[in-house]
């Protein structure tokens, strides 16, 4: 993996994050940004962003962990170790590509910052549902009032 | 191509020189090579007064061209000498002068001189002494060419810098290439250092004996420093994972250390770390030292009891013996009850057959397959076991053409005439390293016996130890006295831990692969047993190639493509006492295979059946050689500025034995019986079956790349259009993979590049390539 191979990767994810984020400033000028349906859009700009980033960590063991470990890397690969540990390289969450018992080929800003992003998400999830029931609950009361 | 300057070139010194004592005129097709610059330099000579002219830069014409002194610019005791070097020049690819105007020195001369002269590293004004008027007047390259690098080239640059005005030393080639020229450079420099009176290039006793007062090791600087590290940098990579390399610097460091070790690990010599007399040797010369203690031998002579007993005492654990001599009496033959003798007293034996073989005449298709046929023979007779290799000798220093036009027909007949005798036994070479190197990529030579102590050899100098070397033969001893025996004579040869164990028994007819056959089966007994205990979908032989694959292809890019494996199943096998095998011998080659992966790939096709348009592709591919192909078109990309040409990538590094590469020999293999095996099963085999009928002794392995290109792709055209769909078709999967190996290494995108200008016909040149490198394995089958 290449800085300029994730720069590439990430940048379809970049360009419809930045579209959709420009397209709620402009929707939402001079209204704020605190509206349930820019919250969820943003929670989906978080999510888009989580995905892209757990692909980048699951690609690299390749098809071929051992020849990831020892071709792309350069770093031993322990059959043995692998032996009793290699489900931890095949779930889906947390990811792992572990070439020995010291090496991780998976970085390891990917796991927290897919965390981060995640959390994100169910944050802004949380305040645009907040936000809809409060939006619907004042609105019953300016009703009945 | 033609050039239109070096037609002129041609021309002018042709019919200027044509009537001259001794000139040989060279053609006149516009293209450089020998002939040409030959006849500059006859031309050379007549201009200077030497008669007969001869077709080489000597002595006398250097110092007949040193008393002109330097030419430069306005130069015009002699115009046609400077029109002679203006050739030259346009020869090597610099403008020389105006066309036309050759004969004056002028201020275009004088900036190609200077041009060059920065090229080759030496600086300087532009004018020309005998020193560079010679280099002008060869075939050496200043720049990289292909298939060279700038760090070689950067060293070649170093050597010529310091070393070019000493009177032994000359202006080296700067192509960035490895050679026996900058080896013999390297060794003149390193005798400078040293202080060798009268520096010659050789590896002598005055040498020898001045490099062992010589230990560097970490800390240590200067200029040995940088003549260690430069021969550290030519003897690299060091073939062990994606392969280890240097870097050519005047300290040594830690990062020299480590490639040192790994360096001394791969020539099987002591793992010091340090530069020292031995490590030196092995970097400079194909014997290293000669003098090391080693566990391997062969000999032309009869090993009896006492002789066997002799060896062991004196710690040989192996030796090499002829199968086969015209005159069976004689004693380089093995013997009746020879190999028994050899066995009973502790050692190993290995197999060699050679005819003579010191004549290129001898190097042909029907002689090697001759040979192939008798040596089958032989070797049957003597009950020397299956999958052993022998090893056909090529015993003398053969040139590049030689190998090329002779050696490799003949190791092709070697290799067909085995293989129509059930593939019993496998081919190894022996020979000179570039001769081993060659063997092995072109006809995959399964191990190679470098005649190492042949160290003059141009095979040997300027070449890397083989990857696969087995044996290296390093020192010769002439009439041994052995109590109860006459004496003998032996070679001593290094013996490389986990390579050839040789004839160990005879009489036993097993595959190699056996134990690989034996798995599969009892594993697939297992499967039908779980099937009629508990409830699955999947086909007893899915069951089998799922848990082959289970620890290293069951991640969640293998659970997207072609579903997870049965967990309850691995549970129930692992019960049972069940493992995988990683890697097992195949009957054919001799060499490891990755059962792994073949089972992968089998599992991947048998999910997926091939698409019925051979053209087309599918994620069936992917899991095999679609996958494979691309991760290879990244390393070529990233390697672009080496291989401009995709074919060239190709040839150099596609499915090559001991040829460090993603898309390697093993992978290809594996990549076509893991196909075959689907196929059979999708046909109604199970598994067990057709591993067995594919690995067992004359099995259809001996066919595997005739039927998995008949049966896959079934002609050329589909097969390359299948490749560049597999590296251009538009879905969602294909772009998930090409993300995954393509961009995120940082390599152009497939259909980017071929929408970029020359770009079609750049990723044409690759896929091209991989035809052609399955089209060579089946014409070798």
């Amino acid at each position: 993996m290449s800085f300029t191979g994730v720069v590439l990767l990430w940048m379809p994810t970049a360009v419809v994050s930045a579209v959709i984020v420009l397209l709620l400033r402009r929707g939402r000028r001079g209204r704020g940004f605190l509206r349930p349906s820019t919250l969820v859009a943003l929670c989906c700009v978080a999510l888009l962003n989580a995905a892209t980033c757990w692909f980048i960590g699951l690609s690299q063991a390749g098809l071929d962990l051992r020849e990831a470990c020892e071709y792309d890397h350069g770093v031993r690969f322990d059959d043995k170790w692998n032996d009793a540990h290699y489900a931890e390289s095949q779930q889906f969450f947390p990811l792992h590509a572990r070439c020995n018992a010291d090496v991780d080929l998976v970085p390891a800003w990917i796991n927290p910052t897919i965390i981060a992003l995640v959390l994100l998400a169910a944050a802004l999830l949380g305040a645009a549902l907040f936000l809809a029931v409060r939006t619907f609950t004042e609105g019953r009361k300016k009703t009945h009032a | 191509m033609a050039d239109a300057q070096v037609l002129r070139a041609q021309k002018w010194v042709n019919s200027k020189y044509g009537s001259v004592s001794g000139y040989v005129a060279c053609p006149e097709n516009g293209s450089v090579g020998w002939g040409t610059v030959n006849s500059l330099v006859m031309g050379l000579q007549h201009e200077l007064g030497i008669s007969p002219v001869v077709a080489s830069f000597g002595p006398t014409t250097s110092t007949k061209f040193e008393a002109l002194g330097e030419i430069g610019f306005e130069w015009d005791k002699n115009r046609n000498i400077v029109a002679i070097l203006q050739f030259g020049l346009w020869c090597k690819g610099y403008w020389a002068v105006e066309p036309e105007s050759e004969g004056w020195f002028t201020g275009v001369t004088r900036d190609a001189v200077e041009k060059l002269r920065s090229n080759m590293g030496i600086g300087g004004p532009g004018v020309i002494n005998a020193k560079i008027a010679k280099a002008i007047l060869n075939m050496d390259a200043y720049v990289v060419v292909a298939g060279g690098t700038d760090k070689i080239r950067g060293i070649q640059q170093w050597l010529n810098q310091n070393y070019w005005t000493k009177s032994a030393a000359s202006i080296g080639p700067c192509d960035g290439i490895y050679s026996r020229d900058v080896q013999k450079a390297l060794m003149i420099a390193l005798q400078y250092e040293l202080g060798i009176s009268a520096p010659n290039g050789n590896f002598g006793p005055g040498t020898q004996a001045a490099l062992r007062n010589v230990t560097l090791s970490e800390g240590s600087s200067g200029t040995l420093v940088s003549l260690f590290t430069a021969a550290c940098v030519f003897n690299e990579p060091v073939p062990i994972g994606d392969g280890v390399r240097t870097t050519f610097k005047s300290t040594f460091d830690a990062k020299t250390t480590e490639y040192v070790k790994l360096f001394q690990e791969f020539s099987y010599i002591s793992q010091t770390g340090k530069g020292d007399y031995t490590t030196w040797a092995q970097l400079l010369v194909s014997m290293g030292d000669p003098d090391r203690k080693v566990t391997g031998s062969d000999t032309r002579y009869v090993i009896s009891g006492a002789r066997a007993k002799w060896l062991y005492d004196n710690g040989y654990r192996i030796v090499g013996r002829y199968l086969y001599h015209p005159d069976p009496s004689y004693e380089k033959q093995i013997q009746p009850g020879e190999l028994e003798t050899i066995l009973a007293s502790g050692l190993a034996a290995f197999p060699i057959f050679q005819v003579h073989g010191r004549n290129v005449s001898e190097y042909n298709y029907p002689t090697g397959y001759q040979h192939g046929l008798k040596a089958h023979e032989m070797a049957e007779g003597f009950g020397i076991n299956r999958g052993t290799t022998i090893y056909f000798a090529v015993d003398y220093d053969t040139t590049q053409e030689e190998i090329d036009a002779n050696v490799i027909p003949y190791f092709h007949g070697v290799a067909s005439a085995l293989a129509a005798q059930g593939k019993k036994y496998v081919h190894g070479v022996y020979g000179s390293r570039n001769v081993c190197i060659n063997v092995t990529n072109k006809t995959y030579a399964r191990y190679s016996f470098v005649s190492g102590m042949s160290w003059g050899f141009s095979g040997n100098l300027g070449f890397p130890l083989p990857a696969n070397w087995s044996f290296n033969q390093i020192k010769e001893t002439g009439g041994i006295a052995i109590p109860g025996s006459d004496p003998i004579d032996l070679d001593n040869d290094a013996w490389r831990p986990k390579s050839d164990p040789g004839i160990t028994s005879l009489n036993r007819d097993a595959s190699p692969a056996s134990n690989f056959i034996t798995l599969i089966s009892n594993l697939y007994n297992a499967a039908v047993d779980y099937k009629a205990s508990h409830s699955s979908d999947r086909t007893a032989s899915k069951l089998v190639m799922e848990f082959m694959r289970h620890k290293s292809y069951g991640g969640v890019q293998w659970k997207a493509l072609i579903g997870d494996y049965d967990h309850d199943f691995v549970s129930y096998a692992n019960g049972r006492g069940f493992d995988i095998l990683p890697e097992f011998t195949d009957p054919v080659t001799g060499y490891r295979i990755g059962a792994e992966h073949m089972l992968a790939t089998a599992d991947g096709h048998y999910v997926v059946d091939q698409p019925s348009n051979a053209m087309s592709v599918n994620v069936g591919d992917i899991t095999g050689w679609g996958g494979d192909l691309m991760t290879f078109y990244t390393d070529w990309r990233n390697s672009e500025e080496k291989y401009a040409s995709g074919k060239a990538f190709c040839d150099a590094k596609l499915a090559k034995p001991g040829v460090s590469s993603s898309f390697g020999f093993a992978d290809l293999i594996e990549d076509a019986d893991g196909y075959l095996i689907a196929r059979a099963v999708r046909g109604g085999k199970d598994i067990a079956t057709a591993v067995r009928e594919r690995y067992s002794n004359g099995g259809t392995a001996l066919k595997r790349f005739s039927d998995y290109f008949a049966q896959r792709w079934g002609s050329a055209g589909n097969c390359k259009q299948a490749a560049w769909n597999v590296l251009t078709k538009e879905d969602p999967i294909f772009d998930l993979a090409r993300g995954y190996f393509i961009t995120l290494d940082g390599a152009m995108y497939p259909a980017v590049m071929i929408n970029a200008p020359g770009g079609s016909d750049k990723l044409d040149s690759f896929v091209q390539g991989f035809t052609d490198a399955l089209l060579a394995r089946v014409g070798a089958e």
